[in-house]
């Protein structure tokens, strides 16, 4: 991972994102400080992609300010970042082609490369597959090629949009590794997930979200055992709270 | 074989070289109709370039780049795309026709600047063809891998730093370029058609975005000789010759290659 650091503390402030009249995301204050990795959790249509995107700089707020270690999110920031989505978006190239790629676009000059694909490819499990077309893989495997091109770039945040939604539990587990492993780099990992077993085993912090806005932000053992929200409390139970 | 049906042959084979990379782009992604519109939008330029005595081909660029830009503009803003790009293709197609008719003291054979009129094709043309189908290729390899992330998608793009509105942009302006630059040769009705049928062939048989994009050239190659050929054999009009020889290797890609994805 990146020798810098994280750039914490990951700091929100009057945050606002509005469609036409609508308020999508309203978060006055968040401070995200925790090394270990932050999970955002909460109900579909609660705003964690959209706070995910604004945190990286994809999408602009309408109003309030991102900073990471007081720096503006975006610009150079965000290029120190990288992001991972639910889907993966692979070339129609062969796996280690596609890391090559995501090295080139970050200008790691040639000579570098192979080393740094070979090393990649190992530590996603990949290295069997190097030679093989990226799209004739696993989705756990794919999945798991989408997280070893974003760390080609040796980023300091690492977002992850649900990166195991559609994986069994096996190739969630070497999903969780390779993310942990990332974390244990020295990357800041900010994640959605819903799945809770997962979150309780990676998670150091819990930000939960509903009708976009946080309800609570708090460490993880204490938000499984005692969830403070009367959301968080039925997301937890898995009941439906409008 | 005579002179004019070689320059013809050498104008279509530098054009391939534009078209090619362009052209997998174009069906990458998914912008068949936005070629159309930038296409149709070159008879406006032809009447705009004539009005004001100007070059057809500086004409046809800055109206075709116009279009485009409007189409850029108005999708992005939440218009639907082929909504958009119909009012825009045949807006602009009508109105250069009514413009041209208001042209007066000049000949204008309508039937080239439809369906081309690679034949008459001189060294000047030549010229102007490889030189701007050159620097159409140069900027695509500069900004392929860009173009190519972005393509992916804009997200990613963003992801990596890469602004994918500045990608656009670079496809729409190469785009005008080859509009300006195809319309002596298959005509503003065709000219989508040399974008995007060497493309759709080619992908049936390549692994890689880099050999699709360099068999398209190749196959639009093909499709130039080929019909230059098949023109000066049958007596039949060159540019839609063309399309039909690309049509055929499309064919062909369709038994002999894979299904692509």
């Amino acid at each position: 991972m990146s020798d810098r650091g994280a750039p914490l503390p990951v700091t929100v402030n009057d945050l606002t994102y509005r469609v036409g009249g609508q308020v999508l995301l309203d978060i006055p204050s968040l401070e995200i400080s925790q090394a270990w990795p932050t999970m955002i959790l909460g109900p579909n249509g609660a705003g964690k992609s959209l706070l995910l995107r604004l945190l990286h700089g994809l999408i602009a707020p309408t109003s309030g300010t991102i900073r990471f270690n007081g720096q503006m999110a975006g610009g150079a920031v965000g290029r120190r970042q990288a992001m991972v989505f639910q889907k993966p978006v692979l070339l129609r190239r062969t796996v280690a082609a596609n890391v090559n790629y995501a090295l080139k676009v970050h200008d790691v000059a040639r000579a570098e490369r192979k080393g740094r694909i070979s090393a990649l490819l190992e530590q996603g499990g990949l290295s069997d597959h190097a030679g093989q077309p990226a799209r004739t893989l696993s989705g756990g495997e794919q999945q798991r090629l989408a997280i070893v091109r974003a760390l080609a770039s040796d980023p300091d945040v690492l977002f992850l949009d649900e990166p195991t939604s559609s994986l069994d539990p096996s190739a969630s587990l070497a999903i969780e590794d390779l993310i942990a492993r990332a974390a244990r780099g020295g990357a800041k990992v900010i994640m959605i997930t819903h799945d809770l077993g997962l979150a309780q085993r990676l998670a150091g912090d819990i930000v939960f979200l509903h009708h976009g806005r946080v309800c609570e932000q708090t460490r993880a053992p204490e938000f499984f055992a005692h969830p403070k929200s009367h959301e968080a409390q039925a997301y937890l139970a898995s009941k439906l709270v409008l | 074989m005579d002179d004019f049906l070689i320059r013809a042959a050498l104008a279509g084979i530098g054009l391939s070289i534009a078209t090619g990379p362009l052209g997998a782009f174009v069906v990458w992604r998914r912008m068949a109709y936005f070629g159309d519109a930038v296409a149709h939008a070159a008879i406006l330029g032809v009447a705009v370039a004539l009005a004001f005595s100007m070059s057809v081909l500086i004409g046809t660029l800055v109206v075709a780049l116009g279009v485009g830009l409007a189409a850029s503009t108005l999708t992005a803003r939440g218009r639907s795309m082929d909504t958009t790009l119909g009012v825009l293709a045949h807006s602009a197609l009508a109105l250069g026709l009514v413009a041209i008719s208001f042209v007066r003291g000049v000949r204008v054979d309508l039937n080239g600047f439809l369906f081309g009129d690679i034949l008459t094709v001189n060294a000047g043309n030549l010229v102007m063809i490889w030189g701007g189908a050159l620097v159409v290729a140069a900027l695509l390899i500069w900004r392929w891998s860009a173009l190519l992330t972005a393509t992916l998608n804009e997200d990613l793009a963003a992801s990596a730093g890469i602004d994918p509105r500045r990608e656009r942009l670079v496809l729409t302006l190469a785009m005008a370029l080859v509009v300006a630059l195809s319309l002596k040769i298959v005509g503003a009705l065709l000219i989508g058609a040399m974008l995007i049928v060497p493309a759709a062939a080619a992908r049936g048989f390549a692994r890689t975005p880099e050999t699709m994009a360099l068999l398209a050239v190749g196959f639009g190659m093909l499709a130039a000789v080929g019909g230059v050929w098949a023109s000066a054999l049958a007596d039949t009009p060159a540019g839609p010759s063309i399309v039909v020889a690309a049509a055929l290797i499309y064919l062909v890609s369709l038994v002999a290659g894979h299904s692509g994805d």
